[in-house]
C-alpha cells in the first residue's frame, strides 16, 4: 500500500487529494502546509511519494524537493502547480521530481500520473 | 665688331685730314692717330703716340710697324690688320688691353684701349693703307670695372640677355637666387627656366622689349637648380647697340619675391576662405561702421532680408532691421544703445526678434561686434533661431512625453505583476472545483442520473474554458512583458504546420472544410521556437476553421523569401474576410469583430495578439490581407538568420 505525503496550503485541495487517494487504496503518510513541514514529515514518515506544490509559505516546493532528494536521493516527487511560470516543469524535473503536472487538471489525469510514479522503479 | 660702312679713302681728305684744319687737329686731339701703308710701313704718328710712346716720329716713320713694335707679334694685331686689308672693313675693339706699352703712363692693374681701324681706299676695293685711332680708356675703364662691381654684388638679380634671349652676363645675386653656377646660365635661353605658367607673361614681355619699350613690374616662376620654383619681379630694358638703333641685348634687374609671394598667395587664400566661409554659413553677416552703413553683406543676409548685394551696399542697416528690434521704447533708444556699445567696442547682443516678410516668420538673435583696428569696422551676425526655438519646444514636449510613456510602462507592469498573480489565484480555486465536480460526476457523493452527470460535465467544461482563458491572458501578458525569451532552434516549418493541422483536423472535418498545405519538401531549417510558432500557427488555423462557412478551403503556404531573408507562412480561407478598419485592431487583446460568432465558436479574442506577440518576439511581422475573392489571408514573416532580441 503506498504511503503519500501530501504538501499543499489550499485545504480544500488537500482535501480532495486524500478522498482521491483513498479510493485508490493508497494512504496518506502526512500533510505539510509549508515546505520546512514537509522535509520534516519526510524525515518522520519516509513516505513512497511526495505530492508537492511549489508557491508555499516559507521555504518553497523546488527548495523542498532539493532538500528531500538530498535526504533520500531515490525520492519519489509529483509537482502540481498553478504557477505558469514557463521551464518551472523541466527546473522541477532537474531537481529530481518524477513528473510535473499543472493546476487545474482532472481526476483522471492526477490518477493515471500518480500510478506511473508508484509502479515505476 | 665689324662694319662695312667704313667711310672711302676719296671721302677722307675732306673729313679727316681736310687740307687747312686737319694737320692742327690731328696734333692736338687726345687721342692716338698713325696711318701705315700696304706694307705696315708707318706713314703718320701723331704726337699723342709720340707722348705715349716716347718714340718720336722722325725715328718711326717709314718703319715697319710690326717689326718696330715687335711686342705686337703674338697679340693678334698683325692678323686684325691683314684682315682690314683684306676685307675692307672698320675693325673696332673696346676696352682692349694696351696695344703699345706706354711709357708716360702708370696705370696699376693695366692700361686699356678703344682700337679703330680704318681701310684708306686708293680706288673702290684696293685698301691701300690703315688709319688707326687709340684712345686709351683705363682710367673710364676703373671707373666701369667699380660699377661692374656694384653690379656683380648688388642686392638684385642683375642680368644682360642678347637679342636671342640668352644670358651674356649675370651677377652674383642672379647666381645665389637661381642655384646654378655662372656659367650654367650664361648662354642659356630665358626660356630654359622660366617655369611653364610663367612662359606666355615672359613671351610678352620680350615683345615689348623688342619693341624698344620698357617692362616694369614683370611677375615671373622660374625653377632654381633644384626645381624649386622662385617668384622674381623683373625690370627690363632693351639696350641699343651704341651708334644704332638697333636693339641687340636686354639688361634687367629682378628681385626675388617668392617669400612676398608666398604671404600675398596666402592672404589671397585666406581672403577666398573668408568669402566661402561667408557664403556657406547659415548666419547673416554684415560689415557696417560706426554710422551703421552697410559695406558688406552675405548670401544669408540677402535671402533673409529679401534684397541683394547690390540693393544693400552702401545703405544703413537700420532700414533693414525688423521692427521688433527696436522693442516699444521707439526706434532711436535701440538704435543709440547699439552705437554707443559700438562707439566703446563693446560687443552688443539682442535675441529673440520676431522678422516678419512675406515668405514667413522667423526669430533672430543680432550679435553686433566691433572689429579691433578695424577703423570703425563692426561685424553684424544675425542668427536665425527659429528652428531653434522649435527644436526646444519639441524637446520639452518629448521630455513629457517620455515622463508619460514611464508611467504608462509602470502601470503595464503592474498590470503584467497583477495578471500574472491572479492568474495563479485564480488556477488554485479552480483546481478544486475540478477535481470535486469530478468526483461528484462518477456519483462519489450522491446517486447521480445520466442527466445530472451531464450537466455536471458541461459545468467541468466551462472550468476548462475558463482555465484556458487565464492560461492566454497570461502567455499574452508575459509575451508582452518579454519575461521569458524565445528558444530558437533549427525548425522545419512544415513539420510545425503539420503537427497544428493534426491537432486540429476534427474540427475541420467537422465542417467538412478541406485543409491544403503548400510548403516545399525542402523548406530549409530555420531557426525559430518551435512550440510557441506551432501556437502561432494552430491559432490562425483555428480562426481560419471558425470563421469561415462549412465546405471551404483552407490553404497553408511557406516559403522562403531570399530576397528579404524571410521565412513567409500564410493561412488563406474563403471566409469573410476582415474588413479594412478591423485589419490593425485585430491583433490587440480582447477584440474581436463579431461578438456573437465569437460565442459561438467561443474566442475571447486573444488568439491573434498571442500570434503577434510571439511573431515580434521572433522579430517578424504579421497582418492580414484580403484574399481572392473574398476571404482571409493572414501572412506572417521570420527573418532568417538573425537573433531575435
Amino acid at each position: 500500500m503506498a504511503r503519500i505525503l501530501i504538501v499543499e496550503d489550499a485545504p480544500f485541495i488537500v482535501e480532495s487529494f486524500k478522498e482521491i487517494i483513498n479510493d485508490q487504496g493508497w494512504q496518506v503518510s502526512g500533510v505539510a502546509k509549508t515546505g520546512f513541514e514537509a522535509i520534516d514529515s519526510y524525515r518522520k514518515n519516509k513516505p513512497d511519494i511526495v505530492i508537492m506544490d511549489i508557491l508555499l509559505p516559507g521555504l518553497d516546493g523546488l527548495a523542498a524537493i532539493k532538500k528531500i532528494r538530498e535526504i533520500d536521493p531515490k525520492a519519489k516527487i509529483l509537482v502540481v502547480s498553478a504557477l505558469a511560470k514557463k521551464g518551472l516543469d523541466k527546473e522541477c524535473i532537474n531537481a529530481g521530481a518524477k513528473a510535473f503536472i499543472k493546476k487545474p487538471f482532472d481526476t483522471k489525469t492526477f490518477v493515471t500520473t500518480l500510478k506511473a510514479i508508484i509502479e515505476a522503479e | 665688331m665689324a662694319e662695312k660702312d667704313a667711310p672711302k679713302m676719296d671721302e677722307l681728305p675732306e673729313q679727316f685730314i681736310g687740307p687747312e684744319l686737319s694737320g692742327a687737329i690731328l696734333e692736338s686731339v687726345d687721342i692716338g692717330i698713325f696711318v701705315v701703308d700696304d706694307d705696315y710701313n708707318i706713314l703718320f704718328w701723331n704726337s699723342f703716340m709720340e707722348r705715349y710712346t716716347e718714340v718720336s716720329r722722325t725715328e718711326v716713320l717709314g718703319m715697319n710697324l710690326f717689326e718696330f713694335f715687335s711686342h705686337l707679334k703674338g697679340t693678334g694685331w698683325p692678323e686684325n690688320y691683314a684682315r682690314v686689308f683684306e676685307e675692307g672693313f672698320t675693325f673696332r675693339v673696346y676696352n682692349s688691353p694696351a696695344m703699345f706699352i706706354p711709357k708716360v703712363l702708370d696705370h696699376k692693374g693695366g692700361v686699356f684701349h678703344n682700337i679703330r681701324l680704318y681701310p684708306l681706299f686708293a680706288k673702290k676695293d684696293e685698301v691701300r693703307g690703315i688709319l688707326t685711332l687709340l684712345e686709351d680708356v683705363t682710367d673710364r675703364k676703373v671707373v666701369d670695372d667699380r660699377s661692374q662691381d656694384l653690379f656683380e654684388y648688388a642686392s638684385d638679380a642683375i642680368f644682360i640677355m642678347n637679342g636671342d634671349g640668352r644670358f651674356t652676363y649675370v651677377n652674383q645675386r642672379t647666381v645665389m637666387e637661381m642655384g646654378l653656377g655662372k656659367e650654367q646660365i650664361v648662354g642659356k635661353f630665358f626660356s630654359d627656366i622660366v617655369d611653364p605658367s610663367s612662359l606666355d607673361g615672359v613671351a610678352t614681355a620680350f615683345d615689348r622689349l623688342l619693341q624698344g619699350e620698357e617692362v616694369k613690374g614683370l611677375q615671373c616662376g622660374i625653377l632654381d637648380g633644384r626645381g624649386q620654383k622662385v617668384h622674381l619681379e623683373i625690370n627690363a630694358t632693351p639696350i641699343r647697340a651704341p651708334d644704332s638703333k638697333d636693339i641687340t641685348a636686354f639688361q634687367g634687374i629682378a628681385r626675388n619675391v617668392t617669400a612676398r609671394k608666398k604671404i600675398e598667395d596666402e592672404v589671397k587664400e585666406i581672403k577666398e576662405l573668408a568669402e566661402r566661409i561667408l557664403t556657406a554659413i547659415p548666419s547673416s553677416v554684415v560689415v557696417v561702421d560706426r554710422h551703421l552703413t552697410m559695406h558688406s553683406v552675405n548670401e544669408a543676409f540677402c535671402r533673409l532680408f529679401l534684397t541683394t548685394e547690390k540693393d544693400s551696399i552702401g545703405k544703413n542697416l537700420v532700414d533693414f532691421l525688423p521692427a521688433d528690434f527696436f522693442g516699444e521704447e521707439g526706434s532711436e533708444d535701440k538704435v543709440t544703445e547699439v552705437l554707443e556699445n559700438i562707439r566703446v567696442g563693446r560687443t552688443y547682443l539682442r535675441n529673440d526678434v520676431t522678422h516678419r516678410t512675406t515668405k514667413g516668420e522667423w526669430r533672430l538673435d543680432f550679435e553686433f561686434v566691433p572689429l579691433p583696428g578695424g577703423e570703425n569696422r563692426t561685424l553684424v551676425i544675425i542668427d536665425d533661431v527659429t528652428e531653434r526655438e522649435k527644436l526646444e519646444v519639441q524637446r520639452r514636449e518629448r521630455i513629457k512625453l517620455e515622463a508619460e510613456v514611464e508611467k504608462l510602462k509602470e502601470v503595464d507592469e503592474m498590470k503584467t505583476e497583477f495578471i500574472s498573480v491572479a492568474s495563479h489565484e485564480l488556477r488554485t480555486p479552480l483546481t478544486g472545483i475540478m477535481l470535486y465536480l469530478d468526483r461528484l460526476s462518477d456519483g462519489k457523493y450522491c446517486l447521480m442520473t445520466e442527466t445530472h452527470r451531464t450537466k455536471v460535465v458541461s459545468v467541468m467544461e466551462q472550468i476548462k474554458l475558463l482555465a484556458k482563458i487565464v492560461d492566454e491572458m497570461l502567455e499574452t501578458t508575459r509575451l508582452e512583458a518579454k519575461l521569458e525569451d524565445v528558444v530558437l532552434e533549427p525548425t522545419s516549418i512544415k513539420d510545425v504546420v503539420s503537427r497544428s493541422v493534426m491537432k486540429l483536423s476534427s474540427h475541420a472535418e467537422n465542417k467538412a472544410q478541406r485543409i491544403e498545405l503548400r510548403i516545399p519538401d525542402d523548406i530549409p531549417k530555420i531557426e525559430m521556437d518551435p512550440d510557441r510558432i506551432e501556437r502561432v500557427v494552430t491559432n490562425l488555423l483555428k480562426n481560419a476553421i471558425n470563421y469561415s462557412p462549412a465546405n471551404t478551403n483552407i490553404w497553408i503556404e511557406a516559403k522562403v523569401d531570399h530576397e528579404r531573408d524571410n521565412l513567409v507562412v500564410k493561412v488563406i480561407d474563403e471566409g469573410p474576410g476582415v474588413p479594412d478598419i478591423h485589419k490593425e485592431k485585430i491583433f490587440s487583446r480582447f477584440y474581436v469583430i463579431d461578438k456573437s460568432l465569437t460565442r459561438q465558436v467561443g474566442g475571447v479574442g486573444l488568439g491573434l495578439s498571442i500570434a503577434k506577440g510571439i511573431v515580434e518576439n521572433h522579430n517578424g511581422k504579421i497582418w492580414v490581407e484580403d484574399g481572392k475573392p473574398g476571404g482571409a489571408v493572414f501572412i506572417f514573416t521570420i527573418p532568417i538568420g538573425r537573433k531575435t532580441p
